[in-house]
């Protein structure tokens, strides 16, 4: 039985996102442990944040069902001095990179950012450290008795 | 009054280094004291929070945020001034970022 679509999906973003100009491989999924210096800038790719479902048509265990996911895409950036302009770069470089593969190969219906990167910002360490992370809708369907195959 | 005698815990044959102290506007000092680089993880980032304990009385006049500090051969930039730290009455702990 192949994975969720959930993880197919995440892993297809890691995909994507991989060899970008300024993320280069530095891009992983759900990753908990710290990024040590001299691997960044770097992408964290989630689905934590959920999602609701919906039915998208009647009948029993084979029915389909409508997931709203919400992928999650961080940055980690560290620079003495324009930290805001790296996180806006690689925000661009993720967008477009995204926006080329709508469907993920047919895993999803669309792509789309909903919100604009919420940026923190850390003093606390010898540079600035810059965690900025930006949300997208990521609709899928699958049956309720499947969730491993997209439709 | 009580008086700290701080030279025995800012002795180079201890743990204190000799730095120089560069002002913005120019003018460096040679000062002397005990530099802390404890690990920490900002933002969930690997990263040092560089630190430098000296006495009060070596802080050049008009120190500012932005004065520069060299420690051997690390250059760092005085992004914070906190005079009389906790059990230190008499000395100051600069916060550090890397220049």
């Amino acid at each position: 039985m192949a994975d969720h679509v959930r993880k197919q999906i995440r892993a297809a973003i890691v995909t994507t996102l991989t060899g970008l100009s300024s993320t280069g491989t530095r891009v992983s999924a759900a990753r908990v442990d710290d990024h040590p210096t001299d691997k960044l800038p770097a992408i964290v790719v989630d689905t934590s944040e959920g999602g609701d479902i919906e039915a998208a048509s009647i009948g029993g265990a084979g029915r389909y069902l409508e997931r709203n996911l919400t992928v999650s895409v961080t940055v980690y950036v560290k620079a003495a001095s324009g930290y805001a302009d790296t996180v806006d770069q690689c925000f661009k470089e993720i967008e477009i990179a995204l926006a080329g593969n709508q469907s993920l190969g047919g895993l999803c219906k669309f792509i789309q950012p909903l919100n604009e990167p919420q940026v923190e910002i850390s003093d606390d360490s010898e540079k600035p450290v810059a965690r900025a992370r930006q949300n997208f809708l990521v609709p899928y369907i699958t049956a309720l008795n499947a969730p491993d195959v997209a439709h | 009054m009580f008086t700290e005698d701080l030279a025995d815990f800012f002795d180079t044959d201890e743990f204190a280094v000799d730095a120089t102290y560069t002002k913005a506007g120019g003018g460096a000092s040679s000062v002397t004291g005990i530099r802390d680089r404890e690990f920490l993880a900002a933002l969930m980032v690997e990263s040092s929070s560089p630190m430098f304990l000296m006495p009060l009385s070596s802080l050049p006049s008009g120190a500012a945020h932005g004065d520069a500090l060299v420690v051997g051969s690390d250059s760092y930039t005085v992004r914070g001034i906190h005079r009389h730290p906790d059990g230190f009455p008499d000395c100051v702990l600069l916060k550090l970022g890397e220049a």
